[in-house]
């Protein structure tokens, strides 16, 4: 153990703790961004700080600082034992932890190019060049970005974890907007919509993209959505692309799989949960084929992760597993309410949050179907790719999403292009009209950066694996007029 | 820190660079969150935070940097790796350089209350018992957060700017659940002295009870009144999609090529004032241009959107004072939203309607044609029915998909009473009343 986290774990006990742990954290980020081929936005931040949790008389205190000096940590250590002090006015009853066999670990990242070792002017200069071939006549913007994470967290604990882990995340992605002399705006993105697509890895994942090469194809697909249909309305048979069925992931698995939502604790934010413990393993929550893991153990993977911010090992559950819902996301705290274990979804947003239960990689299981089997398979329906619009209702049943693309299905032949699609559903209703997952061949890990959860906000960084599926008798193109 | 103390590290530091033009902001914070649910206290959190956020200019290249570290070596070495930055990248052509300062009118603005600042944890969980006593005096759960926060907002740069501006936040909160129904309760403002948590607890518990056994209606076209909660979530939304420079550059504004028309009813005027006493006023924005006064509609007249110095340029127009900090990808912003007060209140509102839906709340809203501002969302917290003038029962929550640029147009009535409501970003606020709405598109029910 370091002389810094040694000093607060010690303090905190010596002011009555009964347990503490501080994370120490340092951490790097770029961000660049490109508009129509001239710079943006170049932003190199740094921070450094630690967080301190305590349990005291039987209740938490946090705080956190970005002073890295003893004086600090000692002033820290006193408030946070005050604040669990307070809390304990209010208790209940005690917190009790699930016990975790204390680990010392040194984890490596996993970038074999250190983003920051790569100029600005070498990223700018690709994401220019990349926005620039999609200028076509008709795109009135054309924007590119790249994100870059570099951290090292030590995480010490009162129950004799002292663990070590370095990560390096690199991201990109981008993007062109046409619009029409009648006022109609269409937009398309590559890889992804957002920040594009992110992973634990370094430069050689932003090459791999193979941006320039995409930019031109994504604009012309943007400029054809404006002489495209409007999406049909009605009931019709889905198949939803990879990207797409990554937010479909997100927000209507991933979300009520949280542990600490479902106990409540996000009831005056986010929400609650449907996937309520009476429902953990009997509820048919999909069909026999929908089998959903939580995997924080795949390399390079955003959401993947080897300790969480509670010292627990991640280890892989199934959320659903033959369409039965069978696991949640949980903590040490939660765990045991349940029956769980914990498998490590416990994170916070830097040093100055408190952890809370968050996503790992949460993953739809490739199935065995062709993109042609999955069209194939379909009279009078349509196909949706590219993330732009979502919203869930705040038990996550309600959902209605939009996508940036969508092309009629008949005769189990992709036709015509359709603008604007979008489709909604009750949660449980969906995933159990699955009947087609792609294969292994379709299969890809989205890394996704912008989750946000809690109170003060906080932003995972997650990741979905997944591949197309099909889904039939679903209600798209949502009227509006 | 004192202004002073913040002001010399800063102007230190400026002097060190090499830079053409050189800007510092420094936002340090102090805050605290109690967190409940589920009628227990489960965070009970406290962050002290300092940011640092520097740009230096060499010609028309721009180079940023920022650090946690607000010691005088730290200011040094960020203004240092800004400055080494910016040589290292190319020309941004439309990069006007960094604006010289123009007088800030700080005069009425203050939004500092020592007693926030000083507030105690043990304060917090008396206040939170209080909420959580009147909910299981009700047999129901009550979650929520009571967040207090003390900030300070400095700008400097090599062009004579010199801004400070210290502010404090108090805000409470309550989310009360029974067993198929909800309320919801908030308060916030400047001073924890304002917050009253029998106020704020008892509108989610009377909430929560009334709406108890929710009915299906819907979905369909129903006049609805809108609590000032509700049209917070939609206000947010337009702002985000249609009231900024940005939103004209991506062609998602609805202003655009309309000021003077038309376009909404003409009881509706909606406007950003960061000086306004009635908010939480902030007299500059994250570039120390003062804060102007811009009105996006008057009496339903189309007017104008916020500008921060880089797209004022871009636009051949003047900042309006509405820059987050810089460089971003978001574009100005405006932080302190008014709607304009109407004559009527939320219970004529309702005596008004013979069939339509009360939103205490919406929730989850996203863009589905961002050009008309079409978005999606679903109500929560309190959804009622109301029938021949009164509310007379609760609904199962309804999923909207609605212009926003329509719903303005059929508001048919505003309230008098507006309520401050605290800005997600920490800083400024919105006011706004309640409103009537004829034709609001619900498009589904949830379970």
């Amino acid at each position: 153990m370091d002389k810094f986290t040694e000093r607060v774990i010690a303090g905190a006990k010596r002011l009555g703790a009964s347990y503490c742990d501080c994370r120490l954290i340092d951490m790097e980020r770029e961000d660049v961004s490109v508009v129509g081929g001239a710079p943006r936005a170049v932003v190199h931040a740094h921070q450094r700080g630690f967080g301190v949790r305590v349990i005291a008389n039987g209740a938490w205190g946090f705080s956190s600082s970005s002073v890295v000096a003893d004086a600090e940590a000692d002033h820290i250590v006193e408030e946070v034992v005050a604040i669990a002090h307070a809390s304990a006015l209010a208790k209940k009853k005690d917190v009790v932890l699930a016990t975790v066999a204390p680990s010392q670990d040194m984890i490596p990242h996993q970038a074999d190019v250190d983003p920051f070792t790569i100029p600005d002017s070498e990223k700018i200069g690709l994401l220019a060049e990349a926005t620039r071939a999609m200028m076509l006549p008709g795109v009135v913007l054309a924007r590119g970005q790249m994100q870059f994470l570099k951290e090292r967290k030590i995480f010490a604990s009162s129950d004799g974890s002292y663990i070590v882990q370095d990560r390096v995340e690199s991201g990109a992605g981008v993007s062109a907007m046409a619009a029409s002399d009648k006022g109609d705006v269409q937009i398309r993105s590559y890889p992804m919509s957002s920040s594009g697509d992110n992973a634990q890895s370094g430069w050689e994942f932003v090459e791999a993209m193979k941006l320039l090469e995409h930019a031109e194809s994504t604009a012309r697909e943007a400029l054809a959505l404006l002489a495209a249909k409007p999406c049909p309305s009605g009931v019709k048979d889905l198949v939803v692309g990879g990207q797409q069925l990554a937010l479909q992931l997100h927000e209507s698995c991933g979300h009520p799989s949280e542990l600490d939502r479902v106990m409540g604790m996000e009831a005056s934010f986010a929400g609650t949960s449907f996937l309520t413990p009476d429902k953990k393993g009997s509820f048919r929550y999909g069909s026999d084929i929908v089998n959903v893991t939580a995997d924080p153990t795949i390399p390079h993977a955003l959401g993947g992760l080897a300790y969480d911010d509670e010292g627990v090992r991640g280890r892989k559950v199934y959320l659903v597993r033959g369409g039965i819902f069978e696991h949640y996301l949980n903590s040490r705290a939660s765990a045991p309410v349940v029956g769980e274990e914990p498998m490590g979804a416990m994170r916070a947003d830097g040093f100055a949050r408190c952890p809370i239960v968050r996503m790992v990689s949460i993953n739809l299981e490739p199935g065995d179907l062709t993109f042609e089997q999955l069209i194939g398979g379909v009279e009078d329906g349509l196909y949706v790719e590219g993330i732009k619009s979502w919203s869930i209702d705040d038990r996550r049943l309600n959902f209605q999403f939009g996508s940036e693309v969508g092309w009629e299905i008949r005769g189990g032949k992709l036709q015509d292009m359709v603008k604007n699609p979008t489709y909604t559903g009750i949660t449980y209703e969906f995933w159990r009209s699955c009947d087609g997952i792609g294969g292994p061949d379709l299969y890809h890990v989205w890394g996704v950066d912008n989750c946000g959860k809690g109170e003060p906000m906080q932003v995972a960084h997650v990741s979905h694996g997944t591949s197309p599926a099909r889904f039939r008798h679903v209600q798209v193109g949502v009227f509006h007029e | 820190m004192s202004k002073e103390q913040l002001h010399g590290l800063m102007h230190d530091a400026l002097r060190v660079s090499d830079a053409d033009q050189i800007e510092i902001v420094t936002m340090t914070s102090n805050s605290a969150l109690t967190w409940y649910a589920e009628n227990i206290i489960h965070q009970n959190v406290a962050e002290h935070t300092a940011q640092v956020q520097v740009r230096a200019v060499v010609g028309k290249k721009v180079g940023s940097a920022s650090t946690t570290d607000c010691s005088p070596e730290g200011l040094v070495l960020i203004v240092r790796q800004a400055s080494q930055a910016a040589r290292l990248i190319p020309d941004d052509p439309g990069f006007p350089g960094l604006p010289s300062p123009q007088p800030i009118t700080a005069g009425r603005v203050d939004g500092w209350v020592a007693a926030t600042a000083a507030s105690q944890p043990g304060e917090r969980v008396l206040a939170v018992k209080k909420v959580i006593e009147r909910a299981e005096h009700e047999g129901l759960r009550a979650a929520g957060t009571y967040q207090v926060q003390s900030s300070e907002l400095a700008v400097v740069s090599s062009m004579g700017v010199a801004a400070y501006h210290q502010y404090t936040v108090a805000a409470l909160k309550a989310v009360v659940m029974g067993d198929d129904s909800s309320g919801y309760g908030l308060m916030s403002s400047a001073d924890v002295a304002d917050i009253d948590p029998e106020a704020v607890g008892e509108q989610a518990v009377r909430t929560a009870v009334e709406t108890r056994h929710p009915a299906e209606v819907g979905p369909g076209a129903f006049e609805v009144v809108l609590s000032p909660f509700a049209v917070e979530e939609l206000m947010g939304m337009l702002a985000y999609l249609a009231l900024s420079a940005r939103s004209v550059e991506q062609h998602t504004c609805f202003l655009e090529g309309h000021e003077g028309e038309q376009i909404a009813s003409p009881i509706v005027s909606l406007y950003d004032d960061g000086l306004d006493p009635a908010g939480m006023p902030v007299p500059f924005d994250f570039e120390g241009m003062p804060k102007r006064r811009v009105n996006f509609l008057t009496q339903g007249k189309g007017g104008n959107v916020v500008y921060d110095s880089y797209y004022a340029a871009k636009m051949g127009r003047a900042t309006t004072g509405h820059s987050l900090q810089q460089p971003n990808d978001i574009g100005p912003y405006p932080l302190n939203i008014f709607m304009g007060a109407g004559d009527s209140s939320e219970a004529d509102m309702v005596s008004h309607v013979e069939r339509g839906i009360y939103v205490t709340r919406f929730w989850y809203g996203n863009p589905v044609e961002p050009r008309r501002a079409v978005v999606t969302g679903t109500t929560r917290d309190g959804t009622y029915f109301i029938e021949n003038g009164r509310k007379t029962h609760g609904v199962r929550n309804l999923r909207f998909t609605q212009g926003l640029v329509d719903m303005l147009a059929h508001t048919v009535e505003i309230s008098r009473n507006r309520a401050v409501l605290a800005s997600s970003f920490g800083i400024g606020a919105m006011v706004l009343p309640s409103i009537r709405a004829e034709g609001f598109q619900f498009t589904g029910v949830t379970r």
